[in-house]
C-alpha cells in the first residue's frame, strides 16, 4: 500500500521492476549535515512536506527522529532514510546524527550520498563538529550545498556568516541558499539546487549485485530490517543473498523503499536507497558496513567497508536484580544489531555481581546505550564510573591494556601508565576564548593551535586526556560560552602520566566499581568531592554510612550518611489505610531500583549522577 | 424490612462532617466552608445512607466517631438531628461517642448540651497553646481559647482528649504538653507536623527536618509518661482506662462503618460467607451528595494480613499473630518468615510469645518496617 499522496514526480510503479526502475540520472542521494539547533529536523520535516511524503493531518513534527529518545533530547541516533520525488526526480534523504558521539553514524550515511545539504544557523555561523562532518564529506568528494537556516530570526546575520564558509569550506558565498526551514522560505529553491548540484549516482546494472548495509535494527515481528544502498546491480524480492563479511546466505523476504512508510517493491536498482528484510534473527549478520550480493551471481570483491568504530569510554553496567544478567545480554545482543558501534563482555564485579563491560563512543553515547537498554528491554541498570583505556608498562618493557580501574595493580607492579589523547577543535566567539583556556588548562590540555575564522570566531586546538574530556568537558564547554561554542575530537595517541587509583569505601568496604584513574595533583580534590556528591547522593539508612576515599590503602576523605532517626506516619485512622498502603507499596518498588552494595542500598545511577555533578 | 443482612456484627462507626469555619494550611482533608443549604442537603443524605447501610449490615455502634471537618462547627440544632438520625437508623453508641471539638466553636454552654446530648468523650484541636505557633498553624483561636476549651470539656466529666501538633518550627513542645498535662487532659494525641502534598504548607516549601521530628516524638514520650499518660500508639497517650476505643478498633482490625462524604469503611464481603472484607471509600462531598457509589476494593488474606501489621504495630502492644491468624486464616510468621526475621536482626520488631511488637527504635522508622511486611 503506498502510504502517501504523490503530488508530483513519477509515479511508484513505473519506476520499478527490471526495466522500470529509476534512471540513475533521475536519483540523488543526499544526507543534510548540521549542528545540533542548527534547524535540521524542520528543515526535513519540511521537505517531507513539499515532497508530499507526509500528509499534513499526519505530520507530526520531528517526524524522521522517531524514537522516543531522539525527541526528548532533540537529537537524532538512529539513521532513517526517506525515498522522495521531486520534479521528476527521486531524492533519497539519509538522515544523519548530529552529535559528536556519533561520527561513526555520519560516516555510514555519507557512504551512502552522493551530496549532502550543509545547514548553518545564520545567526550561529558554522560549528566545529558540522566543519569536522563538511571535511569528511569532501574527503568523499561529495557535493556540499551549502545553506543559511532561520533567516526570519532578528539576530540572523547572513552575510557575515556566508562570507565565513566561503573563508573555510571555499563554498562561494554567492551560491550559498538562505532559507527558513521554519516558514518555508527558500526550501523549494534548495530542492532545486540539490538536483541541480548534487551528481547522480553512478552504476550497472547489469553487474553482479553489490549492496551496503548502512544500518540495521531488530524488529520484534519482522527480524533485522536493513537501510541498503545498492551500487550495482539489482536488490530483488525473492533472491537468494549473499553476506559478504558475514560469510551467510539469506532470501530477501521483502525489499522496498521507504516513503517514509516501508513500501514493498519488486527490486531496487543501481543508486537506490531502501530497505531489505530477510528474515535475519541472529544479531551478528546483518552489520553495518555489510555488503550484499547475489549468491547466485555474486560480486567478486565487497565495496569497501567502514571503519570500524572505536570505543573510546567504557563502564560497568550490572543488573539491578542479579538474577536478569541473560536478560541483560539477550538485550545487548539486540541492541547491538542497531549500534554496532558499542563493544561489551562479561566481567564480575566485587560489589555488584555479575555484568558487562560496555564500550561507547563517548558520554552521551553510554548515556544513550543504557537509557535505551533500560527502556526498550525493561530492565534496571547501575552503571560504574566511566573509564578510558589505560596501557599498563612493566618493568620488563611488556604492556596491558586495562579499561577497568579496579584492574589497575598496586604501584610497584608497573613502570608507567600511558592514557590516551585526544586532539580537540573548539570553535568559539571570540569573547570566550579566555574562559575556554582556562577549562581546558584545568583538563590538562596542551594548546596546540588558535585560529581566528573571522574577527569574531576562534578556532583552539587542543591536546586533552580523554579522561578529562568524557567526564563533564562537553557541558562545562556549553555552560561556559551560553552554548556558543563547539567541540569536536578525534583520537591523538597515547602518552605517559602521573596518575594514582582513588578507591571509594562504603560502610569501610572498598566498592571495586567506584574506583577510578585520576591524576595525582587532582586525587585530594577528587577523593573529597566524590565523597560529598556520594553524601548528598546516597539515601539516609537504617545506620550511619561512611563514604571514605583512599589512595593505595590511606584515607583522603570521609563523608558520613547519617542514619534516618524517623519515618513514622504521624496519623493512621480508618481513612487512611488504604492511602498509606499504596504509597508504601509504591516506595518499596522504588527500593527495588536501588542496588544493594554491601548492607547499603544505593540508587542505580549514583555514580553517574556524582559525576555530572561535578565542578 | 432487612433483607440479605450480613450476619456479622459492626461495632463502630465513623460519620465524617465536611465543614469547617476556615481552612488550615497543613489540612489536606476534603472540606468546605460551610454554608446553611449545604448542611441541610448534608444531613437529609446522611439519613439515607445510613438507611442503606442498616438494610445490608447488623450495625449496633459500641463507638460513634463524629469527625471532619469540624462537626463542632455544626449548630446545635444541626448536631441534634445528626444525632437522631444516628439513633434511629442504627442506635446510638453503647461505650463510647467522640465528638472533634474546634476551640473556635466551643463555648461552655455548646460543650455542656454536646455531652447531655450523649457525648461522652471530646477530643480538642488545640494543636498548642502558644499564639504564635496556632498562627504559624494557621489557626483562628489563640492559646487561650484552646485552654478554656479544654476545662469546659473536663467540667462535663467527659473523658478529654487534646489534640497537640508537635515539631513545628519555634515552638516549645515541652510547654505545650505540660500545660496539656497540667489542665488535666486523659488523653494527649501528639501529632508530628507531616507535609501533605497540596496543600499550602507544602506549596510554600516548609519543611520539617528529620531531627527535629525525631526529638519531638521522644519528647512526647518522657513528657507525657511522666505525667502518666502512657504511649500506647505511635501517637496516642492516655491515662489508664481512657484510651480511645474508637480508634483501636481500626488498629486492630475490627469491621467499621464510616458514613459522609469522602468516610471509609472496612465490611465484611457480602459475596465471600465467612471471609473476605471490603474497603470502600465515599465520594468527595458533590459526588456523595448525589449519591454516587463508593469506591471499593476487596481485600484478600494476604491483603488483611497486611493491614492488619500495617495498622497493629502501631500499637506498643504489637500484634497478636496467633489471634490474627485464627482470625484471617494466615500465619504472618509462615508467609512473612524472611521480612520478619530480617527485622528483628536488624533490632526494629521483637517477638514475645505470639506478639509481634515494634521495638522502640522500629516504631520511629515503623513506615518502613510496615512496607517489608506489605
Amino acid at each position: 500500500m503506498s502510504a502517501t499522496a504523490h503530488t508530483t514526480g513519477v509515479s511508484l510503479d513505473a519506476c520499478y521492476g527490471r526495466e522500470r526502475m529509476t534512471q540513475l540520472d533521475r536519483i540523488r542521494n543526499l544526507s543534510i549535515i548540521a549542528h545540533i539547533d542548527h534547524g535540521k529536523s524542520t528543515l526535513a520535516d519540511r521537505i517531507l512536506e513539499i515532497c508530499g511524503a507526509v500528509d499534513p493531518r499526519e505530520m507530526r513534527a520531528q517526524y524522521l527522529d522517531s524514537m522516543d529518545l531522539e525527541r526528548e533530547r532533540g537529537i537524532t541516533i538512529k539513521l532513517q532514510s526517506v525515498r522522495l520525488d521531486y520534479r521528476d526526480h527521486v531524492i533519497h534523504l539519509i538522515d544523519t546524527p548530529g552529535h559528536v558521539d556519533f561520527g561513526y553514524e555520519v560516516s555510514r550515511s555519507l557512504a551512502a550520498c552522493e551530496g549532502v545539504i550543509l545547514v548553518v544557523d545564520a545567526s550561529q555561523g558554522i560549528e566545529a563538529q558540522t566543519l569536522a562532518n563538511c571535511y569528511l564529506a569532501l574527503e568523499n568528494d561529495l557535493e556540499i550545498v551549502a545553506c543559511l537556516n532561520k533567516i526570519d530570526l532578528p539576530a540572523a546575520e547572513p552575510d557575515l556568516y556566508a562570507a565565513e564558509i566561503e573563508q573555510i569550506l571555499g563554498i562561494p558565498a554567492d551560491d550559498i541558499l538562505r532559507i527558513s526551514a521554519k516558514t518555508g522560505e527558500g526550501v523549494a529553491e534548495l530542492l532545486d539546487a540539490v538536483v541541480e548540484r548534487i551528481p547522480p549516482p553512478v552504476g550497472e546494472v547489469d553487474e553482479p549485485l553489490q549492496a551496503l548495509i548502512f544500518d540495521s535494527h531488530f524488529d520484534s515481528y519482522r527480524g533485522v530490517i536493513s537501510s541498503v544502498r545498492v551500487m550495482n546491480g539489482q536488490l530483488r524480492s525473492g533472491s537468494k543473498l549473499k553476506f559478504m563479511q558475514a560469510g551467510v546466505t539469506h532470501e530477501a523476504i521483502e525489499v522496498g523503499g521507504r516513503r517514509p512508510e516501508n513500501t514493498p517493491v519488486p527490486a531496487l536498482g543501481p543508486g537506490e536507497v531502501g530497505y531489505l528484510i530477510a528474515g535475519i534473527k541472529d544479531v551478528g549478520e546483518a552489520r553495518s558496513g555489510e555488503t550484499i550480493t547475489e549468491a547466485a551471481r555474486p560480486a567478486a570483491e565487497p565495496l569497501d567497508g567502514y571503519m570500524e568504530p572505536k570505543p573510546m569510554v567504557f563502564c560497568g553496567l550490572y543488573p539491578v536484580d542479579g538474577d536478569a544478567f541473560d536478560d541483560l545480554r539477550d538485550a545487548l545482543e539486540k541492541l547491538r544489531l542497531n549500534d554496532s558501534s558499542f563493544s561489551y563482555e562479561p566481567e564480575v564485579s566485587g560489589a555488584l555481581g555479575f555484568g558487562f563491560r560496555v564500550g561507547y563512543l563517548g558520554l552521551l553515547h553510554m548515556e544513550i546505550v543504557r537509557e535505551r537498554l533500560e527502556r526498550e528491554f525493561d530492565l534496571n541498570l547501575i552503571a560504574t564510573a566511566p573509564s578510558v583505556e589505560y596501557r599498563l608498562v612493566k618493568e620488563d618493557g611488556s604492556e596491558i591494556v586495562i579499561d577497568n580501574p579496579s584492574d589497575v595493580p598496586p604501584p610497584s607492579e608497573y613502570k608507567q601508565i600511558l592514557e590516551p589523547y585526544f586532539a580537540c577543535s573548539i570553535i568559539t566567539p571570540s569573547n570566550y576564548v579566555g574562559t575556554l583556556m582556562d577549562l581546558c588548562q584545568s583538563r590538562r590540555g596542551e594548546m596546540k593551535k588558535m585560529d581566528y575564522l573571522s574577527p569574531e570566531r576562534v578556532e583552539l586546538q587542543y591536546r586533552i586526556p580523554l579522561a578529562e574530556v568524557v567526564i563533564d568537558f562537553f557541558d562545562q564547554m556549553k555552560s561556559r560560552t551560553q552554548g556558543y561554542a563547539s567541540l569536536d575530537y578525534e583520537p591523538a595517541g597515547y602518552d605517559a602520566s602521573q596518575l594514582v587509583r582513588v578507591d571509594i569505601l562504603l560502610n569501610s568496604e572498598q566498592v571495586d566499581a567506584f574506583c577510578t584513574i585520576v591524576h595525582k595533583d587532582k586525587a585530594y580534590d577528587y577523593g573529597k568531592k566524590m565523597c560529598e556528591k556520594l553524601k548528598e547522593i546516597i539515601p539516609r539508612q537504617q545506620f550511619d554510612v561512611p563514604i571514605q576515599a583512599a589512595i593505595g590503602g590511606r584515607f583522603i576523605a570521609r563523608q558520613t550518611v547519617k542514619a534516618y532517626r524517623k519515618d513514622v506516619t504521624a496519623k493512621l485512622y480508618g481513612g487512611d489505610i488504604t492511602r498509606k498502603k499504596k504509597l508504601l507499596t509504591k516506595q518499596k518498588e522504588g527500593k527495588k531500583r536501588m542496588k544493594n552494595i554491601g548492607r547499603v542500598e544505593l540508587p542505580s545511577d549514583a555514580f553517574i549522577t556524582a559525576l555530572r555533578l561535578d565542578d | 424490612m432487612r433483607t440479605n443482612v450480613n450476619s456479622q456484627l459492626v461495632r463502630h462507626l465513623y460519620v465524617h462532617v465536611p465543614f469547617c469555619p476556615t481552612i488550615c494550611p497543613f489540612c489536606s482533608f476534603h472540606v468546605l466552608e460551610r454554608r446553611g443549604p449545604d448542611v441541610e442537603a448534608y444531613l437529609t443524605r446522611l439519613d439515607e445512607e445510613l438507611a442503606e447501610l442498616a438494610d445490608h449490615y447488623d450495625v449496633r455502634p459500641d463507638t460513634v466517631y463524629v469527625g471532619g471537618g469540624t462537626p463542632s462547627h455544626l449548630r446545635p440544632s444541626e448536631l441534634e438531628r445528626l444525632h437522631r438520625i444516628v439513633e434511629r437508623r442504627v442506635g446510638w453508641a453503647a461505650i463510647e461517642a467522640t465528638l472533634e471539638v474546634h476551640p473556635s466553636t466551643a463555648s461552655a454552654r455548646r460543650i455542656a448540651d454536646w455531652s447531655s446530648l450523649g457525648f461522652t468523650r471530646l477530643s480538642v484541636g488545640a494543636q498548642s497553646f502558644d499564639d504564635a505557633v496556632l498562627r504559624t498553624l494557621g489557626r483562628p483561636h489563640d492559646g487561650d481559647a484552646g485552654r478554656r476549651t479544654v476545662e469546659w470539656c473536663l467540667a462535663t466529666g467527659a473523658v478529654t482528649s487534646v489534640d497537640i501538633m508537635t515539631a513545628i518550627d519555634g515552638q516549645d513542645l515541652g510547654s505545650d504538653l505540660s500545660l496539656a498535662v497540667a489542665l488535666g487532659a486523659d488523653h494527649v494525641s501528639a501529632y508530628t507536623l507531616t507535609i501533605e502534598p497540596d496543600t499550602p504548607f507544602e506549596a510554600i516549601g516548609v519543611v520539617v527536618p528529620d531531627e527535629r521530628a525525631a526529638s519531638a516524638l521522644r519528647t512526647a514520650c518522657d513528657v507525657l509518661g511522666a505525667a502518666g499518660l502512657e504511649r500506647y500508639e505511635v501517637s496516642n497517650h492516655a491515662r489508664p482506662g481512657k484510651r480511645c476505643v474508637h480508634n483501636q478498633a481500626y488498629w486492630m482490625g475490627a469491621w467499621f462503618a464510616g458514613v459522609g462524604p469522602s468516610a471509609s469503611s472496612m465490611l465484611p464481603d457480602p459475596d465471600v460467607p465467612g471471609g473476605g472484607a471490603v474497603r470502600s471509600t465515599n465520594a468527595e462531598t458533590p459526588g456523595w451528595l448525589a449519591g454516587e457509589s463508593a469506591d471499593c476494593g476487596r481485600l484478600d488474606g494476604d491483603d488483611l494480613l497486611g493491614d492488619a501489621l500495617l495498622c497493629g504495630l502501631r500499637m506498643v502492644e504489637g500484634v497478636d499473630l496467633d489471634r490474627l491468624a485464627v482470625r484471617i486464616g494466615l500465619d504472618a510468621r509462615i508467609v512473612r518468615r524472611e521480612a520478619i526475621s530480617q527485622l528483628i536482626g536488624d533490632g526494629l520488631v521483637e517477638l514475645d510469645g505470639p506478639r509481634l511488637r515494634a521495638t522502640e527504635v522500629g516504631m520511629m522508622v515503623l513506615d518502613r518496617v510496615a512496607a517489608e511486611l506489605l
